[in-house]
């Protein structure tokens, strides 16, 4: 009975992708693409009583970041790829699910969730029922290299060996796949993220000046770089000096920035040696001819991609669309229903 | 007598649980031999329980780790060279053994003085073995697999390790069992043991494992000259008696990796597997004519032969043989030439009869 309720309710609803990530959460709506693309922020207040209550979720979550009064404060339900906040990211899921279906009532749609691929049963049993606590009818789980894999377009269905290296905010995934399944992966937490926070220790040693995650990742995407470029990048920087404690702007340059990164870009780059050296001979091979491909925000970090070829002499090339791979690959299989049975993971 | 020492040599890439099973059946089934676990560049999952596996084992096991993924041949051969048993059987973990298997394996090459002796596989994908001649139990044969492989540490002192520049298929086997075949040793299979596998992990594109094949097969031909395929007719007259010594010739040949199909007359086809020659090597194929119009079905049979291995060199097996409709035939001394000097009568392998 409760079957033909949920099957009558489904025929209401659309099949969703998510890609549930540390930074960013991206929703892929069956039929339409990239429908919502928002900060895996969430705004909660604290009530008298001990309960909490969601404000905001996404973008407006994230703007409150660092301005909130002491009663409100600003989540990332998601640490390292996976739950850490099991309440707000049913929160978080159900309100994004209610986004993409203009705030109808009664949606019980099939949804995808992309996991890292390190992540043990009982971070899967969360994600699962986290998503089935916010509404979902049918929810599969598919690791995000092999849907960063099938998002870039690779022939993950044949017999080659394919490297993918999704750079996330939480987590990198390192897989090598081939016909549909991860032969090998490997996982470091180690993402966006953690080059942020690199950032902010770097320039509070170096200057005393205290500056927030979002001026790091700012400074991050205009002029950090993993290998050095042919012109050296310069930007203004405001912070508060902890000297003083006045607020005070200094200029920094991109060869500082790589110096910053130097330890999570080694970490990925390790990540990525390691791979090619645990995978047999004889896909290593077809990786040679075919190259790395390089998906997730961290991917667009200036010059990764001339570090990692020079560090593994493979051939490195980025994805089309890094940021969306994720989550354009695990919408791709929503519409070939056996290539999502084949990819998809038991929980 | 003592009995003989036996490493089993257990080659590992991830894959935990399905090696897990394997090892445990090893030690359940095989109590008495000692175990070598090479972990050729396995995940940390693998490893820890490798590790916790190792530890139990005491004396009874030897872990090598790799850092790196060598290869499966290269991690065989680094395994092989820490074995100093009589015996090294290799299992691969995609294997299920049974109780009885090692014992079965080391008595076959124990009575027939085999270098390599190789069971029987089951289950889907399970490596295409040809099987022993119905109610052969032993046979001798040039196609093996990396599965499940009992090797003697004698011979293989003699012969060396495995070459990882070929395929680290049948052409690197094929040239092993040449090598082996070369210094004396013999090649069998056992339809007394017959092993469950899954399917076992082909990696890399079809178009990169068809480029290696077709290198591997170079390198084996210019080692070794080129593998053919002959089409032996003794004509109605010959008897078992008078074409032993082609037999003979024959089984060298099969030895040296040709494959020879044997068209014969009813009679001599009855006289044939009643000296045992049906079973004399799985490269040695008896097919008995019609009882009827037996020129017409010889000429049918050739066609198709001729069809499937368009490259096919034909033999008269006595001077006064004629071939019907078939030219260019070679005769018994030229095909007597090809190859190394035979032992005088064939010797099947002791056990291969009934």
């Amino acid at each position: 009975m409760l079957k033909m309720f949920d099957y009558l309710l489904g025929m209401f609803s659309n099949d969703l992708a998510i890609d549930l990530g540390t930074a960013n959460t991206l929703v892929y709506l069956k039929g339409k693409g990239i429908v919502v693309r928002e900060p895996s922020v969430v705004a909660v207040q604290k009530m008298p009583n001990g309960q909490q209550k969601v404000l905001k979720v996404g973008m407006e979550a994230k703007q409150m970041l660092g301005r909130t009064p002491g009663s409100i404060t600003a989540i990332r339900p998601m640490k390292d790829g996976v739950i850490a906040d099991f309440d707000i990211t049913e929160e978080m899921l159900r309100y994004f699910i209610h986004k993409v279906h203009n705030r109808k009532t009664l949606v019980r749609p099939r949804i995808v969730i992309c996991v890292p691929s390190g992540i043990t049963q009982v971070e899967k049993r969360a994600v699962k029922e986290s998503a089935e606590s916010a509404g979902a009818r049918e929810v599969y789980l598919i690791e995000e290299p092999m849907a960063a894999a099938i998002g870039a377009g690779l022939p993950i269905t044949e017999a080659s060996g394919n490297m993918i290296v999704d750079i996330g905010g939480g987590t990198t995934e390192v897989a090598v796949i081939s016909l549909a399944g991860i032969v090998y992966a490997q996982s470091t937490r180690m993402g966006g993220d953690k080059m942020d926070e690199a950032i902010v220790q770097y320039i509070r040693k170096k200057y005393n000046l205290q500056i927030g995650e979002r001026w790091a990742e700012k400074i991050k995407i205009e002029i950090g770089e993993a290998y050095p470029g042919t012109e050296t990048l310069e930007m203004d920087v405001k912070g508060r000096d902890l000297v003083s404690g006045i607020p005070k702007t200094i200029k920094v340059n991109s060869d500082e920035i790589r110096e910053a990164l130097k330890e999570a870009v080694n970490a990925i780059v390790d990540t990525v040696r390691i791979c090619l050296e645990k995978t047999p001979p004889e896909l290593a091979a077809d990786i040679v001819d075919q190259g790395i491909f390089l998906a997730g925000g961290g991917a667009l970090l200036r010059n990764l991609d001339l570090l990692l070829r020079e560090v593994t002499k493979v051939p490195v090339l980025i994805a089309e669309n890094p940021l969306d791979c994720v989550c354009l690959g695990s919408g791709l299989v929503l519409d070939e229903l056996d290539l999502l049975r084949r990819v998809a993971i038991t929980s | 007598m003592t009995s003989p020492t036996i490493d089993i040599l257990v080659p590992v890439w991830n894959n935990p649980f399905e090696t897990r099973a394997c090892l445990a059946a090893l030690l359940a089934h095989s109590p008495e031999a000692r175990l070598i676990i090479v972990d050729n560049g396995s995940s940390r999952e693998t490893e820890l329980m490798l590790e916790e596996f190792s530890e139990s084992m005491g004396e009874q096991g030897l872990f090598i780790k790799s850092e790196r993924n060598v290869g499966l041949v290269a991690a065989i051969n680094l395994g092989l060279a820490h074995s100093d048993s009589d015996y090294t059987v290799v299992v691969r973990p995609h294997v299920s053994v049974h109780s009885g298997w090692l014992e079965t394996l080391v008595r076959v090459a124990e009575t027939t003085g085999a270098g390599i002796v190789s069971p029987l596989f089951r289950g889907v994908d399970a490596p295409k073995i040809p099987e022993p001649a119905p109610v052969c139990t032993v046979m001798e044969s040039c196609t093996v697999s990396f599965a499940t492989l009992l090797l003697r540490t004698e011979m293989r002192r003699a012969v060396g390790l495995f070459d990882e520049t070929l395929d680290g298929d049948q052409w690197c086997l094929r040239e092993y069992t040449r090598r082996v075949a070369a210094v004396g040793y013999r090649t069998a299979i056992t339809g007394r043991c017959s092993l469950i596998t899954a399917s076992g992990q082909q990696f890399g594109s079809l178009q990169r494992r068809n480029e290696m094949m077709q290198k591997s097969r170079s390198e084996y031909i210019a080692r070794w000259g080129i593998i053919r395929h002959y089409c032996v007719y003794f004509g109605p007259k010959a008897d078992a008696g008078s074409v032993s010594e082609t037999i003979a010739t024959i089984l060298n040949g099969a030895r040296q990796g040709h494959r020879f199909t044997l068209l014969l007359h009813r009679r001599q086809y009855s006289a044939f597997r009643k000296m045992g020659w049906h079973g004399l090597h799985t490269g040695i194929e008896l097919l008995p004519l019609a009882f009827l119009f037996p020129l017409r079905d010889l000429a049918r049979k050739f066609s198709a032969l001729r069809a499937a291995s368009p490259d096919m060199l034909t033999v008269r097996g006595c001077s006064e043989t004629s071939l019907p409709g078939i030219d260019a035939a070679i005769s018994c001394d030229e095909l007597f030439n090809s190859f190394m000097p035979a032992p005088l009568q064939p010797q099947i392998l002791s056990g291969a009869l009934p």
